[in-house]
């Protein structure tokens, strides 16, 4: 028996016969592809939002935070007194000029606009000294030009330029008692920085009231066994009340509300998958059902059970696969790179790019297929078992 | 000449409404080789039934069919079928033809049953449509065949595969006289230089003229009338 | 009508499976709707709850900048102001820093002077007014904590430090509130805004938002100009706006949350409007012939279009009305659940009202294309149609 061409030819006509039921297999197949699109636009938000935040944190940089302070720079409080102790830290690399590298950051919230609505939003003026911009990969000034130290000056990230309004470059922004000007833009590609605005430290500390204290103090490790000796001499000091971490452990916890966003969205795409499949099943019977003669015929030629099985099986995996792919290229057109802005731990706006993954592409494909496989089963059986007689059938 | 099938003490019931209806009770035939039959007898009298039993698509409650000294009613559904593609070949009163796809590829079906390669399936598509007298439709869908056409497609898929036994119910149920004729004329010639024995249903008397011999059936039984 | 209903039933359940599938695809679609709708219908709450006639003013730079003390006096002068209270954000976390509680510190007198909606018993709120370190509790909070009055809960502040160098900020609870609607947010803690400033380490005499009521919501934009206009001058300008817009814009910085649901809902349906509209064609395809001896009989076109969408009508409506039950028994499950960050989540009637209008509205659209069908559909052609 030439099995494999028995099962093929079964599967060709099944296929063959789609157009027949164009409608209602159109339907299965965009169901399906609701499901997978559902699924795929929650997880590329957890993932886009996810990666800028996690993608922020550098490993070879020490943060040190207010103890309590909860993950957010917003919170916390580093005094100068502190910052001066740890200039003298150990596991610290030295600058060309010999002394830490070092740079101690302020974290103040402003309003700014959406492009998209008239609502104010939160976004974050990070008071920085020269050494910021040395502390954050890849960092380059895109537009205009760098702000010069002492003067009342912002550079704003690009993720704020592309979002946001109020920051244009050129304009004169008032913040407390003081005027700004807006020289340039910055980027620091994909990370949470390209969602700041940055003046001078020393001036924010001014016009902020925030004299004694920075938020947030930055220090380049000087190896593997940096942090550890930074530890160590931080807890030796009962006038520290501050914790030490990497800069990736720092922003490692930041994502977990938006992280959620991904195991929502697999909950949706499964109940909309559920909901799929009951279509999937009906169309599948109403495949059986039409071609009940056809496949009576063909047993009673002698082809096995088990093509009028993989016939069937196979039409169901076909159109639910055809709904997964249409699925996840509805997602990449749609919103693969789209950026959006919601509220990250700081309190302030993260700019970010929905990203679809590789994984949600395959969890994707995997639903459908998953939809096509259960849709198939049953109908698949009663094909197998149509009866014979059916022939006669008029 | 041999005895291709032997029926032996055949019953056949089924229940309707918990009533069990009998339709042949311990019915006996015996059909020659190269012999072409036609089976007639008022609705209900069970022509199809025992057609299907023939075809090894229904069963009997009781009795034995033998095909060539073997046994068949008793054959597993996956055996019966293997039965089928190597022994019978179907015509049916409405065709059942795959309606999307061509003539060809509608003949060479049973061919995908054996192990033949695609060149020698398309060879024996080709004889098989020769003897239908339908190359020149070859490629043509059934839809855009008429009545007579799309049966002589049918013949020639029931043939392509060379089986014994030609089973037709109703072959000509759906076409007017004259392509109803052409069609039992093409029978005729597969029952004479072919050799293939043929089991035809029929109520229509002149169709059964064109067999060898007429059975009719009535209430179980039948009664034997030499064919005019 | 009756008899109408019994032959609306026999021709929805003609193939049991099938309609017990499509029962299933409406189920899942209300199921979503309800959920979903419960979600938003909770998000938008707390901007129904706001009066018309509060206003909140913040410091111009960002409502989480501060403004002076003497900021309370001057608005307090403003005609037009009835009463004036100001709250600090506070940042309490229980216990671990993950477990954080919205906390304010605020003036008891004149803050339940102007949120006079929260409901407390008149000797506990006596007690929390009277103590400097009590605490007046959210009734949610307080059943989902266990806490009892006159029981001591150490506070923890993610970014206020006591002066004496303590990082607990023992409080006493005096006072337990509650809000008449049911579905009202009651997770917020308040303690006084006095004990914070005296023991806080830093920024003395600085207070977050004001909030004030005006006496008539007609005079507030005038009021937002003057409040406004009388700090342009100063070190620290302000932002006056009304509750509502706070809270939407508050709402509004997490991002476009409402259009992201909507859409999901809008996938949902599409999907169900696709099979079960397919289905009932197809299902009516099959019928053609019955329909046929139908208006034979006699049956009027336009009968037998009702009959085609009531069956739709009551396939969807079974479904969405299994669906719509399922989600309010799944929201009581999960309301516990999401308490601490998702207070009020619940089935609310506006969600099952609408659910309900869908219903009918989905039911009705996916019954009309067989229905007019059925309504076109000649007794000549339907007879003769193959079987």
């Amino acid at each position: 028996m030439n099995a494999l061409a028995q099962i093929g030819a079964v599967i060709g006509l099944n296929l063959q016969s789609l157009p027949q039921r164009f409608w209602m297999s159109a339907a299965t197949v965009i169901a399906v592809a609701l499901a997978v699109g559902v699924m795929l636009a929650f997880q590329s938000i957890s993932a886009g939002f996810q990666a800028t935040v996690r993608g922020s944190g550098s490993t070879e940089i020490a943060v040190i935070s207010r103890e309590g302070s909860g993950g957010s720079e917003l919170n916390s409080a580093v005094s100068l007194d502190e910052m001066r102790i740890l200039s003298g830290a150990p596991g610290v690399k030295l600058g060309p000029d010999g002394a830490p590298q070092m740079s101690g950051e302020l974290y103040v919230i402003v309003d700014g606009r959406r492009k998209s609505g008239p609502e104010k939003v939160n976004l974050p003026l990070r008071g920085v000294g020269a050494a910021a911009a040395g502390f954050r990969d890849g960092f380059t000034i895109t537009q205009g030009r760098m702000l010069q130290f002492g003067a009342n000056e912002l550079i704003v990230g690009e993720g704020v330029l592309e979002e946001f309004t109020g920051f244009e470059i050129g304009s004169v922004v008032r913040l407390g008692d003081a005027d700004w000007n807006v020289v340039g833009a910055f980027t620091a590609p994909a990370t949470v920085f390209d969602s700041e605005i940055w003046g001078d430290g020393a001036i924010v500390q001014n016009v902020f009231d925030r004299q004694g204290s920075v938020q947030t103090v930055r220090l380049r490790l000087d190896g593997p066994e940096g942090l550890q000796k930074l530890t160590d001499y931080v807890a030796a000091d009962s006038r520290f009340n501050v914790i030490v971490e990497t800069e990736a452990d720092f922003f490692a916890d930041q994502g977990g509300a938006v992280g959620f966003l991904a195991v929502v969205g697999t909950v949706l795409g499964v109940i909309m998958g559920i909901g799929s499949l009951a279509g999937a099943l009906n169309t599948m019977f109403a495949s059986v059902s039409a071609r009940t003669r056809e496949i009576a015929t063909l047993r009673t030629i002698g082809f096995g059970g088990l093509s009028a099985f993989a016939g069937t099986f196979v039409e169901s995996i076909v159109l639910a696969l055809l709904g997964g792919l249409l699925g996840v290229g509805g997602a990449f057109l749609l919103f693969n790179g789209l950026t959006a802005s919601t509220l990250g731990a700081g309190f302030t706006q993260v700019v970010f790019a929905f990203k679809v993954t590789p994984d949600s592409v395959v969890q994707g494909v995997g639903l459908a297929l998953i939809i096509g496989v259960l849709g198939g089963l049953a109908p698949g059986l009663r094909a197998a078992r149509a009866p014979l007689l059916a022939v006669n059938a008029a | 000449m041999g005895v291709l099938v032997d029926l032996n003490g055949v019953s056949k019931s089924f229940k309707r409404g918990g009533q069990a209806i009998s339709i042949f009770d311990g019915l006996s035939m015996q059909i020659e080789d190269g012999d072409f039959i036609a089976i007639m007898g008022p609705s209900g009298s069970g022509k199809s039934t025992l057609l299907n039993m023939l075809g090894g698509i229904d069963r009997p409650s009781a009795g034995a069919i033998t095909f060539r000294d073997e046994r068949v009613d008793n054959k597993s559904e996956g055996a019966m079928a293997k039965f089928r593609a190597r022994n019978i070949g179907f015509i049916f009163q409405f065709y059942n033809l795959m309606p999307t796809l061509s003539a060809a590829r509608n003949v060479e079906l049973p061919l995908l049953l054996t192990k033949l390669s695609g060149g020698e399936r398309k060879k024996r598509v080709k004889t098989a449509l020769e003897l239908v007298q339908l190359s020149d439709r070859a490629h043509h869908k059934p839809r855009a065949l008429s009545g007579g056409q799309q049966q002589r497609v049918a013949i020639a898929r029931a043939i392509v595969s060379d089986p014994a036994m030609l089973l037709a119910d109703e072959p000509t149920g759906d076409l007017d006289r004259k392509t109803a004729d052409e069609i039992l004329g093409l029978m005729q010639t597969l029952n004479r230089s072919l050799g293939k024995t043929i089991v035809m249903v029929t109520h229509d008397p002149a169709a059964a003229r064109f067999a060898k011999r007429e059975l009719h059936l009535d209430k179980g039984r039948f009664e034997e009338r030499l064919s005019g | 009508m009756i008899d109408d209903l019994g032959l609306i039933f026999a021709g929805a359940f003609r193939k049991p499976l099938r309609a017990i599938l499509l029962i299933i695809t409406a189920m899942i679609a209300f199921l979503l709707f309800g959920m979903l709708g419960a979600f938003l219908s909770t998000l938008n709450a707390g901007i129904n709850l706001t009066a018309a006639n509060r206003l909140v003013v913040a410091n111009k730079i960002n409502f989480t900048s501060d403004l002076p003390y003497s900021y309370i006096a001057r608005v307090r002068s403003v005609a037009g102001v009835t009463a004036v209270t100001w709250a600090n954000w506070f940042g309490a976390y229980f216990q671990e820093p993950r477990n954080q509680i919205v906390t304010f510190a605020v003036d008891p007198e004149s803050y339940l002077e102007v949120f006079s909606e929260l409901q407390i018993p008149a000797d506990q709120r006596a007690a929390f007014v009277g103590d400097r370190t009590g605490l007046l509790v959210g009734e949610a909070t307080a059943t989902r904590l266990g806490w009892k009055i006159g029981d001591t809960v150490p506070l923890q502040s993610n970014f206020l430090q006591r002066s004496d160098g303590e990082k607990i900020w023992p409080l006493t609870v005096r006072a337990i509130y509650t809000l008449a609607d049911p579905k009202a947010d009651t997770s917020a803690l308040y303690l006084h805004y006095d004990y914070l400033n005296e023991a806080n380490s830093f920024g003395k005499d600085k207070i977050g938002l004001m909030y004030l009521l005006t006496a008539d919501p007609a005079q507030n934009e005038q009021i937002v100009r003057a409040i406004d206009d009388g700090f342009s001058t100063d070190r620290d300008q302000t932002a006056t706006t009304t509750e509502r817009a706070f809270a939407q814009g508050f709402l509004a910085q997490l991002g476009n949350l409402t259009q992201l649901l909507t859409s999901v809902m809008a996938a949902a349906f599409a999907s169900l409007a696709l099979i079960v509209g397919n289905t009932m064609v197809m299902a009516l395809r099959e019928r053609t012939k019955e329909i046929g001896v139908m208006k034979t009989l006699g049956f009027g076109a336009g009968r037998v279009m009702r009959l085609v969408i009531g069956e739709a009508v009551l396939l969807v409506g079974l479904g969405g009305a299994l669906g719509l039950a399922l989600a309010s028994v799944a929201l009581v499950g999960l309301a516990s659940q999401a308490a601490a960050f998702f207070p009020g989540l619940g089935m609310s009637n506006d969600v099952l009202l609408i659910g309900a209008g869908l219903i009918l509205g989905l039911g009705a659209l996916t019954g009309a294309i067989p229905g007019v069908n059925a309504y076109r559909m000649r007794i000549v052609e339907a007879m003769g149609k193959g079987n």
